[in-house]
């Protein structure tokens, strides 16, 4: 545990900010390297930008795409925090991370735990396999699974099979089961991708340590939680950022699966978002909840980030 | 794996950070001034386009190219339209026709955007008519062609059927751009109906020899099919078509219903509705529907019904085509039965074609229009399995005792003398209701709420719209 500390502290102070005299020496220097950063700054003003200033200032006003917009102010952003339906959206947002980031973290890092400490045969094999629900495209795993979860797909069959028919069911058609089954899904294809980060990261864990908790006579367990898992502190929070981000941002799936239903039972705020822009052409309304969406984005992976600053 | 934060102090970070603050804030009031608000070009959307003069000639020594644009993609209906546009340019050499499709889904993410440009396709579809998505939007904000003059000049209220036809496709700007009456600004591109398609061998088998021809007969089949084990009803998470079949059955005027879709007057939460609603939630706990049709999609829905899989599919007529080539003479089709005398059959001629106000050349894409409804191309679409085509086809194409010919014979009845009329789709009657609706129907269907609640939603959901509608 010492030594994990220990060597996060070296490397902090390796990070440390210039000494002001020096940061000012260098600073005539700086205008070239602008020079170069330039085009690619440019673009990145063109299409994120510019989009997203424009999508601020679309929601200012209630506008349906076609005729001339009409100046509202904030109405639309007050009447985001006072919608139903957008609270029940950012509902079911937090159930789904439960399913989209703390499960799969969670297997993810007992799969990295077993995998990179004891080498299984094929371990390429397994790897590669867990990893492709990450490679192939979210329409394709949708309309999969809503095959597979239909009311005579695969898994009812194999629950008929093992005698437990009573609790067939359309999964993802039932207004109990679909938002679990949703996040089901999710932890599916997200686990993979928690545990080949957490693979990687594994292998800059020093395997002294190992050694030095062994001697102090840990076991597999205590091996794990003093370990690995504080080892691999700064990649857990880049996963917990980006299946977050799935979370809160997660439309294909959603979309292909269910578009939402039965009733309003899966949804959240980015189909909200897109069937207020493109169905029903509440497009400022759409646009503020699309601000506020990405400003709760931002606040979280803050968060996150400064969580790892301090470890 | 390591995040690459903490490479400068806290200083840097604060600079930097507000230096993109300050590109953010020049590169949105930028764009502010540039765009003033949102939708205004500064051209044409705040006068009503004018109607008329029109030409039906064309100068045949002048080339001309127009562009046509649609969601039927390149593969199936679409290659059928495709041709049509062939055939156009066969006939006017001098016409050149640029079409640019996509599938129906991307389509309708850029319908706006293809309206408000200031070079707007000559020739448009839209997805539907009245308030549903596109038309209202599109006919208020004046982005849309009248096309009173050229409708009177070419007779395309003999094309199809009646003038009374051509009613969905209305809108009057004196009255808030009430629908239903009042200025012309499209033409179908084609005609459906709600109605019930049957597998002859599965109605056998739950104890009936011939379809049934009224309502309690209906439900008779129904409890047959139960009791022999037989899926009665093939039904997907909508729900919207035999929502639409019952609220017609119960309706006892087709008038009545069009007053209330188009937005003059009436009220959802009506007896009738309400015990149409009510029938729908029945049926749901009878067993009458494919258990979990609400978590099944509309094409996994087609393809049980189209596998053999249930009794009855209650769905619009442009799945004649599907069921005569899937289950061939065990397929057939008749009328959903009404409940009282006059009934209307909820369907009519569907999806706008339009001429965009920005158009360039007006009187060759009102030649377009009047080329696609010509008895002809009609008949070439009729043939190539468009479904039924907005303007009538020759009624000796469909062949007698198949679904198509019964759709044909329902439909004219309908719309002929003594006829209950027809009336428009649910959804249309508000842009809310193409979200909304499933939603509320699965609620509804699956018991979660009363048929008064069901009825009440929407209800106030079109008043809350036609006020918002008034007050523009």
């Amino acid at each position: 545990m010492t030594a994990v500390k220990h060597r996060v502290d070296r490397l902090d102070r390796v990070a440390e900010p210039d000494p002001p005299a020096r940061r000012r020496r260098r600073r005539r220097q700086d205008w070239s390297a602008y020079a170069y950063v330039l085009p690619p700054f440019a673009l990145y003003v063109i299409v994120i930008l510019a989009p997203v200033g424009y999508g601020a200032w679309i929601s200012l006003f209630d506008w349906d795409g076609v005729s001339a917009g009409k100046w509202v102010g904030l109405h639309n952003y007050a009447q985001a925090f006072h919608d139903p339906a957008v609270r029940q959206a950012l509902i079911h947002s937090v159930v789904l991370v439960f399913f989209y980031s703390l499960v799969p973290i969670a297997i993810g890092l007992v799969l990295t735990g077993i995998i990179a400490r004891h080498p299984l045969k094929g371990v390429g094999v397994w790897r590669t396999i867990l990893f492709l629900p990450q490679v192939l495209s979210v329409v394709v795993v949708g309309v999969s699974w809503r095959w597979i979860l239909s009311q005579d797909g695969p898994f009812n069959q194999l629950l008929r099979a093992v005698g437990l028919g009573r609790w067939t069911k359309v999964w993802l058609g039932d207004f109990t089961w679909a938002l679990p089954t949703e996040g089901a899904v999710g932890t599916w294809m997200l686990s993979g991708l928690c545990m080949v980060l957490f693979l990687a990261g594994a292998q800059s864990i020093d395997t002294e340590l190992y050694d030095a908790a062994n001697v102090d006579g840990a076991g597999v367990i205590r091996e794990f939680f003093t370990v690995t898992v504080p080892g691999l502190r700064n990649v857990i929070v880049v996963a917990l950022t980006l299946t977050f981000a799935v979370s809160l941002n997660n439309f294909s799936l959603i979309w292909v699966t269910t578009q939402g239903g039965p009733g309003t039972q899966t949804q959240v705020a980015s189909t909200l978002i897109y069937s207020r822009a493109f169905i029903v052409s509440a497009v400022g309304d759409a646009s503020a909840l699309a601000i506020l969406l990405g400003i709760l984005m931002m606040a979280v992976a803050y968060g996150f980030t400064r969580l790892s600053d301090r470890a | 794996m390591r995040m690459q934060q903490r490479e400068a102090g806290p200083a840097s970070w604060r600079r930097r950070r507000r230096s993109a603050v300050t590109i953010a804030i020049a590169a949105t009031t930028a764009l502010a001034l540039a765009a003033c608000s949102p939708g205004s070009d500064g051209k044409s959307s705040s006068t009503t386009p004018a109607d008329g003069p029109v030409s039906t000639g064309i100068n045949s020594a002048k080339k001309v190219s127009i562009t046509v644009t649609d969601g039927w993609g390149s593969t199936g209906s679409g290659a059928t339209f495709g041709q049509v546009v062939k055939n156009f340019e066969t006939k006017y050499p001098n016409v050149t026709v640029n079409r640019q499709t996509t599938d129906y889904n991307s389509y309708q993410q850029t319908v706006n955007l293809k309206l408000n440009s200031p070079n707007p396709p000559d020739v448009m579809m839209l997805e539907t008519s009245g308030y549903g998505q596109g038309f209202y939007g599109a006919v208020s904000a004046n982005k849309v062609q009248p096309l009173d003059s050229y409708a009177k000049a070419y007779g395309w209220a003999d094309r199809v059927g009646s003038d009374a036809s051509l009613n969905v496709f209305r809108m009057d700007p004196s009255q808030h751009y009430l629908w239903g009456s009042g200025t012309l600004y499209g033409v179908p591109e084609q005609n459906a109906i709600i109605g019930v398609f049957y597998n002859k061998s599965l109605l056998k088998k739950a104890g009936f020899a011939s379809p049934p021809t009224t309502f309690a007969q209906f439900e008779s089949t129904l409890a047959g099919a139960k009791a022999h084990g037989v899926t009665a009803i093939e039904e997907s998470s909508t729900f919207i078509h035999t929502e639409m079949a019952l609220w017609g059955a119960f309706a006892n005027s087709a008038d009545q219903v069009n007053k209330w879709v188009y937005g003059a007057s009436g009220t959802f939460a009506d007896p009738a509705n309400l015990k149409a609603a009510q029938t729908m939630r029945d049926w749901n706990a009878k067993g009458y529907f494919e258990t979990g049709a609400v978590g099944t999609s509309d094409n996994d829905a087609a393809a049980a019904f189209l596998g053999g899989k249930a009794m009855y599919y209650i769905e619009g007529s442009w799945m004649a085509g599907g069921v005569e080539g899937s289950l061939k003479a065990d397929g057939g089709w008749f009328a959903f039965p009404s409940v009282s005398a006059s009934s209307p059959v909820g369907g009519g001629p569907t999806t706008p074609l339009v001429i965009p106000a920005g158009s360039k050349h007006k009187d060759v894409a009102a030649k377009f229009l009047d080329f696609f409804l010509s008895q002809e191309q009609t008949d070439y679409l009729f043939k190539n399995g468009w479904g039924l085509p907005g303007a009538q086809i020759t009624p000796s194409l469909a062949s007698a005792g198949t679904p198509t010919a019964d759709i044909v014979n329902a439909l004219s009845k309908a719309e002929g003398q003594g006829g209950g009329g027809t009336i428009p789709f649910l959804d249309w009657a508000n842009p809310q209701y193409s979200t909304q609706l499933a939603g509320e129907l699965q609620k509804l269907a699956a018991g979660k709420q009363t048929a008064a609640a069901f009825t009440k939603t929407i209800q106030d959901e079109w008043v809350t719209f036609h006020d918002k509608r008034k007050a523009a």
